[in-house]
């Protein structure tokens, strides 16, 4: 039965891939619909910056739509669009350290509140009372400023791991490194992660 | 267990955790998204009927006509084979970003060396001249203002900033003079 289902989702996304081919616009929307919020996550996670997230995310779908026709489905479309993903944010990461007088750090620090506006903006009603969700918040910031202080190597692969949903074995492949190494770096970067979480 | 599956076991344990830790609670603007990726769709749409759409024999034929009327001095056929390129791309059912960067192309063609590609492209609808579609200059200028209140920061970017400017200074002045000379098409 599961596998079933898993063979009707790679037919379903082997004929979206077809149409985004054929340059079909509502292909792209649906990919769109898709991916957006986990790329959106997995890049503000990044960059620790939700404005700059979005403007990836939107650079990552017209890459897309660019570089589809060269694509060949494998079954591993979320490792393509990651890797796009990955190396977009890795060009603006290199364009602020470029950039004079700005270092990572004071772009985090600023990003920072920059986060929280944001997400207080966009805050649904819906969702927890204000208790938890300031509870919410400082967990939230807490892991942010944790993230910032991994490694960009340790930060890529929990990132990678969490949320394109990707293999040790591909994320390895796809940073270039032996499987050991990456999961090495993940297992760093949690203990890490842990380590500050808890001692905050 | 291996070492190795012990090793993944505890990592999977440790994603779970940080699942758990990293929520989100906030999304992208996708309908921003959404329009962005439709307007590459349709630079890529373009850009691949420009390359591949004019057949071969058509191109070349089209080649020498555009050749022979950009060696006239007059200025009177490229306005004509602006029109017929419109005329063209509003036949085919295409969107307005198609037609103006068609028209962008043939104000190229007319204010600087013609490239290869916007030859063929402009010359291939010449083709349509004869068809008997009424379209009129001042439907193409409509189109264009449309266009640019629409799509302005992205066709600029693809296209160049001042080139609406120029297109719709060259449709002013050809739209006066049309309407002064009955016979101007």
């Amino acid at each position: 039965m599961i596998g079933t289902v898993e063979q009707k989702e790679k037919n379903s996304m082997e004929t979206l891939i077809g149409q985004a081919q054929r340059m079909e616009p509502e292909a792209f929307d649906r990919i769109v619909d898709l991916y957006s919020v986990r790329l959106y996550s997995f890049l503000s996670r990044l960059t620790s910056n939700r404005d700059d997230a979005q403007e990836l995310v939107q650079e990552v779908f017209v890459r897309v739509v660019r570089m589809i026709q060269h694509y060949e489905h494998d079954g591993r479309f979320d490792a393509w669009l990651f890797r796009i993903a990955l190396n977009l944010a890795r060009d603006r990461a290199r364009k602020l350290t470029r950039a004079p007088g700005v270092t990572s750090l004071e772009a985090f620090t600023a990003d920072a509140d920059d986060d929280r506006s944001g997400r207080d903006r966009i805050a649904d009603p819906a969702q927890p009372s204000p208790q938890d969700r300031a509870r919410l918040d400082e967990d939230v910031d807490r892991m942010q400023q944790g993230m910032a202080r991994l490694s960009e190597p340790e930060r890529e692969v929990v990132l990678l791991r969490h949320y394109s949903q990707m293999s040790f074995a591909d994320i390895a492949a796809m940073m270039e490194t032996p499987i050991g190494t990456a999961l090495a770096r993940a297992h760093r970067a949690l203990a890490k992660l842990r380590e500050w979480m808890e001692s905050q | 267990m291996t070492p190795r599956e012990e090793e993944r076991r505890v990592m999977e344990q440790g994603m779970r955790w940080f699942r758990d830790v990293c929520q989100d609670t906030d999304c992208p603007d996708v309908d921003r998204i959404k329009r962005h990726v439709r307007i590459a769709v349709n630079e890529k749409w373009l850009a691949t009927e420009l390359a591949s759409e004019v057949p071969a024999t058509l191109a070349d034929d089209a080649k020498r006509r555009t050749r022979q009327a950009l060696s006239e001095t007059n200025d009177r056929p490229s306005i004509r084979r602006a029109v017929n390129a419109h005329r063209a791309w509003r036949w085919a059912g295409v969107g307005a970003l198609a037609a103006a960067a068609c028209l962008v192309m043939i104000v190229r063609v007319n204010r600087s060396r013609p490239t290869e590609d916007s030859l063929v492209f402009v010359s291939a609808f010449e083709q349509y001249e004869e068809d008997d579609l009424t379209l009129s200059l001042r439907a193409l200028k409509d189109d264009v203002l449309d266009l640019e209140q629409n799509l302005e920061t992205q066709v600029s970017a693809t296209f160049g900033n001042s080139v609406f400017d120029t297109l719709l200074d060259d449709l002013d002045r050809s739209l006066q003079e049309a309407e002064a000379d009955d016979d101007w098409s």
